[in-house]
């Protein structure tokens, strides 16, 4: 996981170079002095297999962290892992190719902050872990763990129960799409925009989709069943009309987040009833 | 168009956990501003959109750019009001060392008004303004209190 999240960062760090959000010498050195090595890190050890590849007889040589990283990734962002491992030029490939990128800066800066806000989280961190990268008997020993409402609530402020920083993972994480939703219906009617908004909207989903990975078969169940448990325990808890109408409110907003995040995946969100 | 001078994101946990700022590269910089979200709010998701449109919509509100703007967070209604009000005391004076006595007054904001304007001038500082509208969603306009 923790290789993910920094290939996450130098995605970030791609994008926002190509916009101008970063300093181009800048981002260049960072990456030199703390990428660079850390991707070099991720070729395999099998001596053979680096020989192949340094004889060009193979593109790369993953290691089971990288390969593992296929599934998980977008198409560019494999294709920027693997020429990153190749130690080439990343900065001029695989770009977005926005109209007007520097049109973008300050829109860019606000989904770096809602982004870079919600990866701080605890909750979001073992989120991603349990869902993603925890074995089976881990995964359900934590999770059949029972957890309140109010240490839900106080998951990211206190020391709490894996079982409710996952449910409060869950719910950062539909927060953080609501947002990036409403950011872009806000500045969708902007006519010069849209063009390049989409682009990196759709950028922008695809690069954080590696938390929720729907392609994998344990994942999606696991996501399921956190969804499941928080729309039932809603649903016990709203106890009269005015608490079923906002119950009914949350699952059409939960609904709505997770498929804008989803929309251009390759395996669609399951639609929950 | 090309925005004159920008705005840079920086978050500032050290002073303010959950809080960030968005620092203009003016060399005219007079004025700090200060948002501070409601109880159901969060310093990201109250102003969403804001942060984009202080550049955005500089050819209209060209007053932004020599503005400084800070994002207060804290925790809502998990913390106890007067320790809320304390933190923020603490914060405005780390930023702006010597606040107008106003600060220590804070007048309560009219309902329903989003961007209520608490603020004064004052001179002999970096900044010669403090400016702290409170938060009400705002998303999709510029809540300015300032002169455009």
């Amino acid at each position: 996981m923790l290789a993910a999240s920094v290939v996450e960062s130098f995605l970030w760090l791609h994008l926002g170079t190509e916009i101008g959000a970063f300093p181009g010498t800048a981002s260049r050195d960072i990456y030199q002095s703390y990428l660079r090595p850390f991707f070099r890190s991720l070729l395999s050890t099998d001596a053979k297999a680096r020989e192949e590849m340094e004889m060009d007889r193979l593109y790369v040589a993953h290691s089971e962290i990288s390969d593992a990283m296929r599934p998980m990734l977008g198409r560019f962002a494999f294709v920027l892992l693997e020429k990153a491992m190749r130690q080439e030029e990343i900065f001029s490939s695989e770009q977005a190719k926005f109209s007007r990128p520097e049109r973008l800066k300050a829109v860019f800066q606000t989904f770096l902050i809602l982004y870079s806000r919600l990866t701080s989280r605890r909750s979001v961190e073992l989120f991603t872990y349990q869902v993603n990268f925890a074995d089976a008997p881990t995964w359900r020993q934590n999770w059949n763990k029972p957890c309140t409402a109010k240490e839900v609530e106080r998951a990211d402020i206190e020391h709490s129960s894996i079982s409710s920083s996952i449910c409060a993972g869950y719910l950062n994480l539909w927060n953080y799409a609501v947002k990036l939703m409403m950011t872009e219906q806000n500045l969708r009617g902007n006519a010069e925009l849209a063009a390049d908004l989409f682009r990196l909207t759709d950028r922008l989903k695809e690069m954080g989709r590696w938390r929720i990975n729907l392609k994998h078969l344990s994942s999606s169940e696991r996501f399921d069943d956190v969804r499941v448990r928080i729309m039932e325990k809603l649903d016990e808890d709203a106890k009269d009309d005015l608490s079923r109408i906002c119950v009914k409110e949350i699952r059409t907003s939960m609904d709505n987040a997770f498929s804008f995040w989803f929309s251009a995946a390759p395996t669609p969100v399951p639609q929950y009833a | 168009m090309n925005v004159p001078y920008e705005h840079h994101f920086t978050w500032v946990d050290r002073i303010n956990p959950g809080g960030y700022a968005l620092i203009s590269e003016s060399p005219k910089v007079d004025t700090l501003v200060i948002f501070v979200h409601g109880f159901l709010g969060d310093a990201e998701g109250t102003w969403l959109n804001f942060q984009e449109m202080i550049d955005s919509h500089h050819a209209r509100y060209p007053r932004w750019a020599e503005c400084d703007v800070f994002f207060f967070a804290y925790p809502s209604f998990f913390q106890e009001i007067t320790d809320s009000a304390e933190d923020f005391l603490r914060f405005i004076t780390t930023i702006y060392r010597t606040p107008p006595n106003w600060v220590f007054s804070i007048p309560k904001p009219s309902p329903g008004i989003p961007g209520t304007v608490l603020a004064l001038d004052l001179p002999e500082h970096t900044y010669k303004n403090l400016i702290c509208p409170v938060g009400t969603m705002c998303h999709n306009r510029l809540c300015s209190p300032l002169p455009s």
